[in-house]
């Protein structure tokens, strides 16, 4: 428990132990059709912290993600599913169009999200230091069939999998939503992490799409 | 094929049509009877069909599926859902890839980008000053712990034990 408090409240230095505390176990999954998915486990110790400040701050984390992002809520995939049905079924002369933007978790600009926990939820700002500020991390696959181990240097972005994964990106990403949607305040604009959904009129969908 | 000689694909035709015939005549000769055998079986005695455990062992040796109803059921899961992808690679294994190949490795190294420095550190002695800040706080929680009346000697010397349930109050996470 010291530990993880350590973690918490990143007194831990810079070096060997912290990127031992941070490095993480990553498997390679197969993503249709011809892609890769890496998923991080975290070590206990960073596990633990990242589920205790996750559950501590989740109504923070909300509030900044703000209403567009159904990543932090309770079966937000699901919500999204049917508003968007609903939508289309209501309203045939609009059109929903999905935006992917490739390999958003590992390479977005951490000072982007650091900014944002700064100026709204400073609780946070330590052990966001602690992830993102200092040196990279390993990420160590391991393939026990063909016993292959590669390890790979994390220097931008955020782990993918794990308990606080998304929180850190999905509040990076959350001015650039706010601006979306200020600059075209009719577009219904829904997002699961980086899954990006907008339902507009046709003429203005390229607009929205050069603002996200 | 030569697009100036047409007879050559009337003549690939034929010969795959005979071949068709053939192996039908083949199948329906060996595997049905839909003939009346030729013989009736009066010079020889009746063939004994293999018990079934030889049977079942006879098909795992010449079939090509994996045996393990896993990987069917998941196959089957997949291309209930459409996706033959999916479908086709559950009958290999797993869904992880292996990471000795080399296109995984290289599609691998594209999702780490690499920069030549290391992450940057904005604000270190920011950084530093809310560390020591937290410290306090953490140095005060330890101090806690001596002034709680649990934990204080009794006149006897013996160290009282808390009650039970005071760690889930009053420790902090």
């Amino acid at each position: 428990m010291s530990l993880c408090n350590l973690i918490a409240i990143g007194s831990l230095p810079d070096g060997p132990a912290r990127k031992l505390l941070l490095s993480g176990k990553g498997t390679a999954l197969h993503k249709s059709p011809t892609g890769i998915r890496p998923i991080v486990t975290l070590v206990p110790c960073g596990q633990c912290t990242s589920h205790a400040i996750a559950t501590e701050y989740k109504a923070q984390i909300q509030e900044i993600c703000g209403d567009k992002q159904f990543m932090v809520v309770s079966y937000g995939c699901e919500i999204v599913s049917h508003l968007v049905r609903h939508q289309l079924e209501m309203d045939q002369s609009k059109v929903m169009i999905k935006v992917d933007v490739k390999n958003a978790f590992n390479e977005i600009d951490p000072a982007a999200i650091i900014k944002v926990v700064r100026d709204e939820p400073p609780d946070l700002l330590p052990y966001v230091l602690f992830l993102l500020a200092m040196s990279s991390v390993d990420i160590i696959f391991h393939y026990s069939r063909a016993g292959k181990t590669r390890v790979h240097k994390m220097t931008t972005g955020v782990p993918q999998g794990g308990s606080l994964s998304s929180a850190p990106f999905d509040m990076g990403i959350a001015p650039s939503i706010r601006r979306a949607q200020i600059t075209h305040p009719t577009a219904s604009i829904y997002l699961i992490a980086d899954d990006n959904t907008c339902r507009s009129d046709c003429h203005s969908q390229d607009d929205h799409v050069t603002s996200c | 094929m030569d697009p100036h000689n047409p007879g050559i694909l009337k003549t690939l035709s034929v010969a795959v049509q005979t071949a068709r015939a053939k192996y039908v005549i083949i199948a329906r000769d060996r595997l049905t009877l839909d003939t009346v055998p030729l013989v009736p079986f009066i010079n020889s005695l009746l063939p004994v069909p293999p018990p079934p455990y030889l049977l079942y062992m006879f098909f795992f040796l010449i079939t090509t599926v994996p045996h393990t109803d896993r990987i069917l059921k998941a196959m089957d899961r997949h291309i209930l859902n459409g996706d033959m992808l999916k479908a086709r690679r559950s009958s290999k294994g797993s869904g992880v890839a292996n990471i000795g190949e080399a296109s995984i490795q290289s599609k691998l190294r594209s999702l780490y980008p690499s920069r030549p420095d290391d992450r940057p550190v904005p604000d270190l002695l920011e950084a530093r000053r809310q560390s020591v800040d937290h410290l306090t706080i953490c140095t005060s929680w330890s101090r806690s712990v001596v002034h709680r009346p649990a934990l204080q000697q009794s006149l006897s010397g013996h160290i009282a034990r808390p009650p039970r349930g005071y760690y889930l109050n009053h420790e902090p996470l």
